[in-house]
C-alpha cells in the first residue's frame, strides 16, 4: 500500500513536472506580434493597415513595366533584363516578380485586416466603429487597386480573399480577369461608401485612401475591366485561342464605363479637387512634399525606411555623382519622338522631358535628341538632397485631378457614342492649362465619336507622360502594337530627319550656366537652333561669344552617349520583341510557377 | 635570499656525494626513493639485474639494497610504469622516477555527462590532448585542430586576424540550418567553444561524432559534439607556467596583375571601343591632332611605358610585417583537499592591412575541493575580452587595391596616386568609377567589434553510497558584442550620406543551464555494469540595439558624442529567448571486458516549436567486441588489440530561428506628411505550426587495431547518416502573400570513412620519430527535397548561385559553361568591310545578333532553345552544375621527432577535389571602367584593335592574324563592352580546383636538459621556432584555396575578397618552475 502510495505521488510530479516544462517552454516572440495580438486595439490594427501601403507600388511599376511606350525607353544594352523588358524580349525568366509578389503581399495584409477588422466591429465603441469603417475602407480599397495593378499586366491570375490562414492550401490557380475585375469594383465600391472625403479632415494628406482616391481607383478599374486586353481560353490554353479583345458581356460593358463616369463625377461633384494653375508646379510640389488640390493619391516617401522607389534617381534627368544634387542616374527616358508629339506652346514638354543633364560641376549641358530625360521627377527642383541620393523624399503620384476629367470625358464618350458637353468641357480644362490658357492654342476639341477618343489617346500620352499608366493603356485601348510600330517608325524618320522630321534642330547652341540652389527655377536650357549643318567657322564664332554648340544627333550627351544614326544599335533594339496579340499581356516568370503547382500548365500559351 | 640558500644546499649535496664514493667498499648499498616526479610509488620492484637479488619500496617510495660491484645494474618496475634500468657506478644514491607508461587503450576520454576510457568505448571519438596544441603557436584551437582530427573538416574563412572558422563534423546534417557542432565547454554549452576557450587552457578535446556518442545530447547532437575540457588544479607543489610565443608574418602570395605597359595598352584599346578616346590621350599622352597618333600609339606606349615598374598597389596596402605577440601564465597549486588554478592569457595580432587586427586577455580560474569524504565541490569562472579591428572580408579594400591604375601616366606620379584619391577627376570620365585610394578609404573608416565573455559554474558530487553518485551542476553564461564603424567622412560614401557617420549595434545574451545526473557504477564477477540518468534544462535570452547615425558635422568624438549626428539613420532592437527541457539516460554493459554495451536515451523539449511539436526523443544503441581479449587471439603477438564497434542511433537538430511557428508582425513604416509612422506588418516567411525537429539517422562501424606492442595503431570507421525533416526555407506561390515558410522536407545522407594512424616508428632513448596520419572520406547527397514533385532549389551568393538537387552532393556550383569567345570564322565579311554573325551560331536570347563582335563571350547552349530565326540561343535554361565545392578527401599528417632535447614537428593539411569559385576572378578580370587595371590573363586578350593602326578593325582576317589564340576554349576576352557581362554571369571560368596540400608548420624547439636547468630552478624551459603557412601545393590562382565566403554548408568555397593568408615565424618559449 505504501508503496503505491510512493508510486502514484511519483507519478503525479512528474506528470506537473512535464505540465509545468509544457508552459515554460511557451515563449512567444517578445518584440513582434501575430496576428491575434495585433488586431487587439484599433491602434495596432491601424498600424497594420498602414502597413498594406508600401506593398501597393513597385520600383518595376514605372521601370521594367513603365518602358516601352510612346514616351518612354531603356538606354541599356541590349542583354540588359530591362532593356529586354522595355522592347518585349520578353523570356520566362526575365519577367519582373518583385511587383507581383509585393502587390500580392498587400493584398494578403489587407485580406487579414478585412477578416479581423470586421470581426472587431462588433462590440465595439461606436466612436472605434467610425475608425474601424475608415479602416475597413482603405483595406478594400488596397485590395482593389492592388489587383488591379497585377492583372492589367498577368491578366488572369489566382484571386485571394481570404487570408492564407483560412486557406487549405498555398497554391492556386488562373482566375478569369474579369471576375476579378469584377471583384475589385465591388471592392472600390465598399470603399467609397466607408471612406470619408479628403476635406472631411479625417485624413489630412492624400498618402492614404479617401473617397475621392477610392473613386479615382474605381474608375481606372472600370475602363480597364471595359476595355481590350489579351485573352485566350483558361480551360486549354491554345494558343490559337489568343486574342486582343474585351470582355464578351457588351451590357457589362455598358455598366462599367458608367460606373467610370459616375465615379469621375462623384469627384468632380465634390469640387475639392481642381487642376494647379501652372503645369511645371504639379511636380515641383511633389518634389517638395507639398500637397495641393490636384494630387489625389500619393505614395508616401521619407526618410530612410520609407523610400524605396527610388523616384527621381531611377526615373529623374542626369545628375553627375560630383555635382552639387548628387548622383541621379537614369536608364530610362524619354524616346526622342515624344518631344517631338507635343504641340508648339503646350508648356508640358519642357516638364515632362528634360532637356539638360548637370555636369560634375553643375553646369546644366544640354541633350542630344537621343538623351533627352524624364523631367517630372527632377532632382534640382527639390529643396535638399534627401536621405541618400536614391532615397530623395519624393511621393509617387497615383492619381491626379487631370487623370479623372480624361478619364471622365473618356467614359462619357464610350457611354453615349460621342462625347458629352462635359466630355468636351473636362478635355478642354485639361487642354487649357497645358497652355497657359490661350484659347487659341489649344484648339477645337472634335465632338466625333474617334475623333473625340484618339485626342483622348494624345491627351493622355502628353498629360500622364512617365506616370506609369500608358504601356497598358494602349493595350486597353486594343492599339498596343500600332502605336509602337509608329513610334519606332518616328524615331526612325527623325534620324534619317525625314516625314514630319524634315525641320528638325540639326545644331543647337547654348551658354552654359551652372546651377547655383536647390529648387532651381530652371524648367529648360534655351537654345539657338539650327537646321542646316553649321561650319567649322560658324561653330568657332559662336564658341567665342561663350556658347557651346551641340550636334543634337551626336553622342555628346552625358546621360546617354549614343549617336543618333538610323544605323544604332540602340535603334535597331527598340520593341525588337514586339509581336501583335502575343506581348501585350506578361508570360508569367518561371519562378512563379515552380513554387505554385496550380500554376503548372497555365503559362501564357504563346510561350 | 632564497636562491643562496639553494646553492648552498646543492654544494652541501656535492660534497657529501663526493664523500661517500671515497669511503665505499667493493660490495655497495644503495638507497634511494622512487617518485612519479611528484608523489612517492609505494611496492616497486628493485632488482640487481641477472640476479635473484631485489627488494620493494616502502611506503613513501624509499629503498636500500646492496649489490655486488659499481658494475652492477640495478632494474626498476612497476606496473602503470616504464622500467628503468641504471648503472649503479660510483653512486650509492640512486633517486628514480618513473615514467607512466602511455598505452592509448588506458587513456581517459570525455563522454557526455561522463568519462570512459578509451578501450571501453563504442562509439567514434576522437580526442586531442592538451599537449598536442600546446605546441602549435595559434591564436585559436580550432586552428591547431585543422586537419588533425579525422571526420572533423575546420576551415578559416579566411587570413584575417580573428577570422570566422567553420567547423564541420562528418560533412555537417542540415541544409539550411546550422550545421555546427554543439560544444559543451566543462559540461555546458557554450557557441564557438573552440574560438572562444584559449588554447592555452585546454586540457583536452573530445569530438563524438557518430549518434550512439552524441544521442546523449539528443536534439542537439546530430551536427557533432565537441567536448572541450579545461584544465584544472593539479595535485603537488606549486608550479607556473609560462609561454610566449612573437610572429611576424607577411602576405604569403600575392595576384598577378597587368605590367605598366600591358595596362596602358589595355587601357588604350578599351577606350578607343568606348570612344573615349581623348581621355585616355589626356592621361596616358600623345596628341591627338598629331598625324601619327593612332598609328604611332603602340610604339609611344612601348617607348614611354615598357620596363617601366607598376605600382604594386598589393605591396602598398598589405604588403608590411605584421607582429602577433601571444603570452599565457598559468599556476596552478594544491593543499590537502583543495586544488586551484589560474591561468591569464594575452593574444595581440597585428593585421597586415592596416586598421586591422585582434586583440584578446582572458582570465580562467578553477577551483576543486573535498568537503568530505563524500562531498567534492568544483568551481570554474572565466572571462574574456576581445577586440576585433577590422576583420571580416576585404571587400571594398582588395578590389580597390587590384583595379587601382598601376601608373598615372603623363597626368599623375606614382606618388600623387598613393597618396591622394583621383576618384572625382576619373568620374568625370566616367561616372560609374567606383575605385578610391584603398589606404584613404582604409584609414577613413574604423570598424571594431568587442567581444566580452564571462561564464561561472559550480557543481558537486555527491558519493551517495560507494557506487552512486549524484552531481548537480549550474552554470551562467553572459556575452556581450558590441560592433562599432565609423566612417570620418572622407569615403564617397560619407560623402553621399552627408558626411561623416556611423553605427553601433550591441547585443548581449545571457544563458543558464542546470544539470542533476545520478550515476550508479558497479561490478560483480565479469560484469561491469554503469547507469546514468539525468535532467538539464537551458535557456537563452538575447537582446540587440543597432543604430546608425548620420549626417555628424565633423569628425569631432565620432560615435562617443552621437548626439551631434545630425540624423539618426536607422534604429532597430529586438529580443528572443529559447529554452530546453531534457530527460536522458545510458545504460554501459561491460562483459569480461570482452563485450561492451552502450544504450542512450534523451528526451528534449524545445521552445522553438509549437505546442505539440515540442518534444522529440532520440534513442541509440552501440555495441563493441574487444577481439584481442579473447583465448584464441593470445598466439597472435603480432595484433596487441583489436576491436570492432558497431552502433546505430539518431539525433536532433533545432539550430534554428526562435518563433519559425508564427507569423511574425514586425515594425515596419510608412511616410505621411513628411514623417515616418510606424506600421506593422509580417515579414515575407509565413509561419508554420506544423514545425518538426530535423533528425538524423546514424550508423558507425569501426575498428580499432593495435600491432606490434601499439607501435602501429590503426582507427577506421565507416558511417552512414540519413539526415531527415530537414528543414528548409521553401519557396510558397506568393500569390500568397508571402516568400517562404519553413518546412521540413529536405533528407541528406553523407556518408564516408575515416582512417586514422598512429606509428612509433623509432623509438629509443635518444631518437622518437611518430607520424600521426587521418584521412577522411565524406560523401553527401541529397536524397529528397520540396516533396515529391520539384526536386531541387537554388541558393544565391552573390555573382553565383548554388543548386542543391536531388541525388547531387551539396555545395554545387550552377551557371553558364564558358564555350570561347567568337571566332572570326563565326562571321562572314560583309562587301561593306563590316563583318555580320553566321546563322546557326548561338547567341543570347534577345541579344541583337549586330552587336556581337569577334572576341565576345559565348557560353554552351544546353537547352536547344533557338530564336524566332531558327538560331540557337542560351538563357538561364542553359545554366548547369558547373563545379562542386564538396572535397573529395581532406586530412593531416604530422611527423614529429625528438632528439636527445631537440622536437621537429612537421605538419601537412590537404584537401581534394574540392572546386573554389573565384569570385576576385570575376570581379577583376573585367573589361569594367577605364582606367581600372586587370589580372595578367588579360594580358592575352583577344584584341580588336590593330596596332599597326591603332584603331578597332573589322577585317575578319587581320584580326584572325592578330589572335592566333581564338580557338583555345579558355581564350581570354576582348574589351568590347558587351564582355562586361562576363563579370556577372557564374561562369565556369571562373571555377577552380581548389585542392591543396599545405606545409602548414615546422616547428622547431629544443627542451634544456634538467641539469642546466635545475640550477636556474627551472622545472622546464623549451625554446622553439616555428614557420607557419611555409607552402601551398595548389593549382588555384587565387591567394589561398582554403577559402570560404560563409559559413553555410550550402555556399562554401567562394573566395569574395578573403583577406590573404598570411606566411609568418614564429618564436616562442615554455616555461614552467
Amino acid at each position: 500500500m505504501k508503496m503505491n502510495k510512493v508510486y502514484i505521488l511519483g507519478l503525479a510530479l512528474l506528470s506537473l513536472l512535464f505540465s509545468s516544462c509544457e508552459d515554460w517552454l511557451d515563449m512567444p516572440s517578445e518584440s513582434k506580434y501575430d496576428s491575434s495580438s495585433v488586431f487587439e486595439s484599433v491602434g495596432r490594427a491601424e498600424m497594420a493597415v498602414m502597413a498594406c501601403y508600401t506593398n501597393t507600388f513597385n520600383r518595376e511599376l514605372y521601370y521594367q513595366l513603365g518602358m516601352g511606350t510612346d514616351e518612354c525607353m531603356s538606354t541599356e544594352g541590349d542583354t540588359n533584363s530591362k532593356n529586354q523588358m522595355a522592347n518585349y524580349v520578353y523570356t520566362t525568366s526575365n519577367i519582373p516578380t518583385s511587383t507581383y509578389n509585393a502587390l500580392y503581399a498587400g493584398i494578403e495584409y489587407a485580406n487579414v485586416c478585412i477578416k479581423k477588422l470586421t470581426a472587431m466591429k462588433t462590440g465595439s465603441s461606436e466612436a472605434d466603429q467610425q475608425k474601424i469603417d475608415y479602416l475597413l475602407g482603405e483595406s478594400y480599397a488596397v485590395r482593389g487597386m492592388n489587383y488591379l495593378n497585377i492583372v492589367r499586366f498577368f491578366g488572369d491570375v489566382p484571386y485571394p480573399t481570404k487570408p492564407v490562414e483560412d486557406m487549405d492550401t498555398f497554391t492556386s490557380s488562373r482566375v478569369p480577369r474579369d471576375t476579378i475585375y469584377d471583384g475589385i469594383i465591388k471592392d472600390l465600391q465598399a470603399a467609397t461608401e466607408l471612406l470619408p472625403w479628403l476635406d472631411e479632415g479625417v485624413y489630412t494628406t492624400p498618402e492614404r485612401f479617401t473617397k475621392n482616391a477610392a473613386y479615382g481607383i474605381l474608375a481606372r478599374t472600370a475602363l480597364y475591366a471595359a476595355g481590350y486586353s489579351l485573352r485566350f481560353d483558361l480551360n486549354t490554353y491554345d494558343p490559337a485561342s489568343v486574342r486582343l479583345a474585351q470582355r464578351e458581356d457588351q451590357n457589362r460593358i455598358a455598366e462599367l464605363y458608367q460606373i467610370a463616369s459616375n465615379a469621375c463625377y462623384q469627384i468632380i461633384q465634390h469640387g475639392q479637387n481642381h487642376l494647379v494653375e501652372n503645369y511645371e508646379d504639379v511636380f515641383r510640389d511633389l518634389m517638395n512634399g507639398r500637397y495641393n488640390d490636384e494630387s489625389i493619391l500619393e505614395l508616401g516617401q521619407y526618410g530612410a525606411n520609407v523610400n524605396d522607389y527610388s523616384i527621381g534617381y531611377t526615373n529623374g534627368i542626369y545628375a553627375h555623382p560630383n555635382c552639387m544634387y548628387q548622383k541621379a542616374k537614369p536608364a530610362m527616358q524619354a524616346i526622342p519622338s515624344y518631344y517631338f508629339d507635343f504641340e508648339e506652346g503646350d508648356v508640358r514638354r519642357d516638364v515632362t522631358i528634360c532637356n539638360y543633364d548637370i555636369s560634375s560641376d553643375n553646369i546644366r549641358k544640354l541633350s542630344t535628341f537621343s538623351g533627352l530625360t524624364i523631367g517630372k521627377f527632377r532632382v534640382d527642383w527639390t529643396s535638399e538632397l534627401g536621405v541618400k541620393v536614391n532615397k530623395r523624399d519624393i511621393n509617387w503620384p497615383v492619381l491626379r485631378y487631370s487623370d479623372v476629367l480624361l478619364m471622365y470625358a473618356e467614359a462619357e464618350n464610350e457611354i453615349n457614342g460621342a462625347p458629352s458637353n462635359e466630355a468636351v468641357e473636362a478635355l478642354k480644362e485639361v487642354r487649357m492649362r497645358a497652355f497657359n490658357n490661350d484659347e487659341a492654342k489649344v484648339g477645337t476639341i472634335p465632338t466625333a465619336y474617334s475623333n473625340f477618343k484618339d485626342a483622348i489617346i494624345k491627351e493622355r500620352k502628353l498629360e500622364l507622360g512617365f506616370e506609369t499608366l500608358r504601356r497598358t493603356d494602349l493595350i486597353r485601348w486594343g492599339i498596343h502594337y500600332e502605336t509602337l510600330t509608329g513610334a519606332k517608325q518616328k524615331v526612325i524618320d527623325i534620324a534619317n530627319h525625314t516625314g514630319n522630321y524634315t525641320n528638325v534642330d540639326l545644331y543647337r547652341a547654348y551658354l552654359p550656366v551652372a546651377a547655383t540652389d536647390f529648387e532651381d527655377a530652371l524648367v529648360a536650357v534655351d537654345y539657338i537652333s539650327y537646321k542646316t549643318e553649321l561650319s567649322e567657322t560658324e561653330i568657332a564664332d559662336l564658341e567665342a561669344q561663350g556658347y557651346v554648340v551641340l550636334d543634337m544627333f551626336s553622342a555628346d550627351d552625358l546621360s546617354n552617349g549614343k549617336a543618333y544614326t538610323p544605323d544604332q544599335v540602340w535603334i535597331e533594339s527598340l520593341f525588337r520583341g514586339l509581336e501583335k496579340e502575343k506581348v501585350e499581356l506578361l508570360p508569367l516568370n518561371q519562378k512563379m510557377i515552380d513554387v505554385n503547382p496550380g500554376l503548372e500548365g497555365q503559362q501564357h500559351p504563346l510561350y | 635570499m632564497k636562491k643562496n640558500h639553494a646553492v648552498v644546499r646543492s654544494i652541501t649535496l656535492l660534497i657529501l656525494l663526493f664523500g661517500i664514493s671515497i669511503y665505499a667498499s667493493s660490495q655497495i648499498n644503495v638507497t634511494g626513493k622512487v617518485t612519479d616526479g611528484t608523489d612517492p610509488i609505494p611496492g616497486v620492484t628493485i632488482l640487481e639485474e641477472g640476479t635473484m637479488n631485489g627488494t620493494l619500496t616502502d611506503i613513501n617510495g624509499k629503498y636500500s639494497i646492496t649489490v655486488a660491484s659499481k658494475e652492477a645494474k640495478i632494474v626498476f618496475s612497476s606496473i602503470g610504469f616504464d622500467s628503468q634500468t641504471v648503472l649503479v657506478g660510483s653512486n650509492t644514491t640512486i633517486n628514480i622516477t618513473l615514467k607512466e607508461e602511455i598505452s592509448e587503450l588506458d587513456e581517459v576520454v570525455v563522454i557526455g555527462y561522463g568519462t570512459s576510457k578509451k578501450r571501453d568505448l563504442t562509439g567514434a571519438v576522437s580526442s586531442v590532448k592538451g599537449g598536442e596544441l600546446a605546441t602549435v603557436p595559434v591564436t585559436t584551437a580550432a586552428q591547431a585542430i585543422t586537419g588533425k582530427i579525422a571526420g572533423v573538416n575546420v576551415v578559416t574563412q579566411s587570413g584575417a586576424p580573428g577570422a570566422d572558422i567553420n567547423v564541420v563534423v562528418r560533412g555537417g546534417t542540415s541544409i539550411t540550418q546550422g550545421s555546427s557542432p554543439l560544444y559543451i565547454v566543462d559540461g555546458f554549452q557554450m557557441d564557438d567553444g573552440l574560438k572562444n576557450i584559449d588554447i592555452n587552457d585546454i586540457e583536452s578535446i573530445d569530438v563524438m561524432k557518430d549518434a550512439s556518442a552524441t544521442a546523449i545530447y539528443g536534439a542537439r547532437g546530430s551536427n557533432g559534439v565537441i567536448i572541450i575540457t579545461t584544465k584544472s588544479g593539479k595535485k603537488g607543489k606549486t608550479e607556473v607556467n609560462y609561454n610566449a610565443y612573437f610572429s611576424f608574418e607577411k602576405l604569403g602570395s600575392k595576384l598577378d596583375l597587368l605590367n605598366t605597359q600591358e595596362y596602358v595598352e589595355y587601357q588604350y584599346e578599351f577606350q578607343t571601343l568606348n570612344g573615349q578616346i581623348n581621355s585616355w590621350a589626356n592621361i596616358y599622352g600623345g596628341d591627338l591632332n598629331s598625324s601619327d597618333f593612332y598609328t604611332g600609339a603602340y610604339d609611344r606606349i612601348e617607348q614611354q611605358y615598357g620596363g617601366v615598374a607598376p605600382i604594386d598597389w598589393q605591396d602598398v596596402v598589405f604588403g608590411g610585417t605584421a607582429t602577433l605577440t601571444n603570452h599565457n601564465v598559468n599556476i596552478t597549486g594544491s593543499s590537502d583537499k583543495t586544488q586551484y588554478m589560474l591561468s591569464y592569457n594575452y593574444t595581440g595580432q597585428e593585421g597586415l592591412l592596416d586598421k586591422s587586427g585582434y586583440n584578446r586577455n582572458s582570465l580562467r580560474a578553477k577551483l576543486n575541493h573535498e568537503l568530505n569524504d563524500r562531498i567534492r565541490l568544483s568551481f570554474g569562472t572565466s572571462f574574456m575580452g576581445t577586440e576585433l579591428d577590422g576583420g571580416g572580408s576585404l571587400g571594398g579594400t582588395l578590389k580597390m587595391s587590384i583595379l587601382q591604375p598601376v601608373t598615372g601616366g603623363a597626368r599623375y606620379t606614382n606618388d600623387e596616386l598613393i597618396n591622394s584619391d583621383i576618384s572625382n577627376e576619373m568620374q568625370d570620365i566616367d561616372s560609374q568609377y567606383d575605385i578610391y585610394n584603398p589606404l584613404i578609404m582604409n584609414d577613413a573608416v574604423t570598424k571594431e567589434k568587442y567581444t566580452r565573455l564571462f561564464t561561472v559554474n559550480t557543481a558537486f558530487d555527491v558519493d551517495l553510497t560507494d557506487d552512486l553518485t549524484f552531481r548537480t551542476a549550474g552554470s551562467y553564461l553572459w556575452q556581450q558584442v558590441r560592433n562599432d564603424y565609423w566612417d570620418d567622412g572622407r569615403t564617397k560614401e560619407a560623402q553621399n550620406n552627408g558626411g561623416p557617420f556611423g553605427s553601433r549595434d550591441n547585443s548581449e545574451k545571457f544563458t543558464w543551464q542546470v544539470t542533476n545526473t545520478l550515476n550508479w557504477a558497479h561490478e560483480f564477477n565479469a560484469h561491469k555494469v554503469n547507469v546514468l540518468i539525468g535532467q538539464e534544462t537551458y535557456y537563452s535570452e538575447s537582446m540587440n540595439l543597432n543604430n546608425t547615425y548620420y549626417e555628424f558635422p565633423d569628425n569631432n568624438f565620432g560615435l562617443s558624442d552621437v548626439s551631434m549626428a545630425g540624423q539618426v539613420f536607422s534604429y532597430k532592437s529586438g529580443k528572443s529567448t529559447n529554452g530546453i527541457v531534457s530527460v536522458f539516460g545510458r545504460l554501459n554493459y561491460n562483459l569480461n571486458e570482452k563485450y561492451l554495451l552502450t544504450g542512450t536515451i534523451r528526451g528534449d523539449g524545445s521552445s522553438k516549436f509549437s505546442k505539440g511539436n515540442q518534444w522529440g526523443y532520440f534513442p541509440s544503441v552501440s555495441g563493441a567486441w574487444r577481439a584481442s581479449e579473447e583465448p584464441f587471439m593470445d598466439n597472435l603477438s603480432l595484433i596487441n588489440n583489436l576491436k570492432f564497434r558497431v552502433g546505430y542511433g539518431t539525433t536532433g537538430n533545432c539550430d534554428i530561428s526562435n518563433n519559425m511557428y508564427a507569423t511574425d508582425y514586425q515594425s515596419g513604416y510608412y511616410a505621411i506628411d513628411k514623417k515616418q509612422v510606424s506600421t506593422l506588418k509580417p515579414g515575407n516567411t509565413v509561419g508554420n505550426p506544423d514545425l518538426q525537429w530535423e533528425t538524423t539517422k546514424s550508423t558507425n562501424v569501426g575498428l580499432d587495431v593495435s600491432f606490434f606492442d601499439s607501435r602501429i595503431n590503426l582507427t577506421s570507421e565507416f558511417y552512414n547518416n540519413v539526415s531527415d525533416n530537414l528543414l528548409i526555407k521553401n519557396s510558397i506561390p506568393t500569390s500568397t502573400g508571402y516568400s517562404y515558410q519553413f518546412q521540413n522536407i529536405g533528407s541528406i545522407r553523407n556518408r564516408g570513412f575515416e582512417f586514422v594512424l598512429n606509428t612509433y616508428n623509432v623509438r629509443n632513448n635518444k631518437f622518437t620519430w611518430t607520424t600521426d596520419f587521418n584521412i577522411s572520406f565524406n560523401k553527401s547527397k541529397v536524397l529528397n527535397i520540396y516533396g515529391e514533385d520539384d526536386d531541387y532549389f537554388i541558393q544565391n551568393y552573390g555573382r553565383i548561385d548554388f543548386i542543391v538537387e536531388k541525388g547531387q552532393p551539396l555545395g554545387q556550383f550552377y551557371g553558364y559553361e564558358y564555350d570561347g569567345v567568337y571566332t572570326t570564322d563565326d562571321f562572314n565579311q560583309n562587301a561593306d568591310g563590316t563583318y555580320s554573325l553566321k546563322d546557326g551560331v548561338a547567341s543570347l536570347k534577345g541579344k541583337v545578333r549586330s552587336s556581337i563582335k569577334p572576341g565576345d563571350v559565348k557560353y554552351i547552349t544546353k537547352e536547344g532553345n533557338t530564336d524566332d530565326d531558327g538560331n540557337p540561343v542560351w538563357s538561364t535554361d542553359d545554366r548547369r552544375i558547373i563545379g562542386s565545392a564538396e572535397p573529395d578527401f581532406t586530412g593531416g599528417l604530422v611527423n614529429t621527432f625528438t632528439y636527445k632535447g631537440f622536437d621537429l614537428g612537421i605538419f601537412m593539411s590537404f584537401s581534394y577535389g574540392n572546386e573554389v569559385f573565384n569570385m576576385n576572378s570575376q570581379r577583376f578580370i573585367g573589361p569594367y571602367l577605364p582606367n581600372q587595371t586587370s589580372m595578367k590573363v588579360m594580358a592575352d586578350r583577344f584584341v580588336l584593335v590593330d596596332p599597326t593602326t591603332g584603331q578597332e578593325t573589322n577585317d575578319l582576317q587581320r584580326l584572325a592574324a592578330l589572335n592566333p589564340q581564338q580557338y583555345n576554349k579558355d581564350a581570354m576576352w576582348s574589351l568590347h563592352s558587351d564582355n562586361k557581362i562576363a563579370i556577372t554571369d557564374a561562369l565556369d571560368y571562373y571555377i577552380e580546383d581548389g585542392s591543396f596540400l599545405r606545409l602548414s608548420t615546422i616547428t622547431l624547439g629544443y627542451t634544456l636538459p634538467s641539469h642546466i636547468i635545475k640550477r636556474m630552478h627551472v622545472n622546464k624551459l623549451r625554446f622553439y621556432c616555428t614557420l607557419n603557412n611555409i607552402h601551398t601545393f595548389t593549382n588555384y590562382s587565387g591567394y589561398d584555396p582554403e577559402v570560404s565566403a560563409t559559413s553555410s554548408l550550402l555556399t562554401r568555397g567562394v573566395d569574395n575578397s578573403a583577406y590573404p593568408r598570411a606566411k609568418s615565424v614564429v618564436v616562442g618559449l615554455n616555461l614552467t618552475f
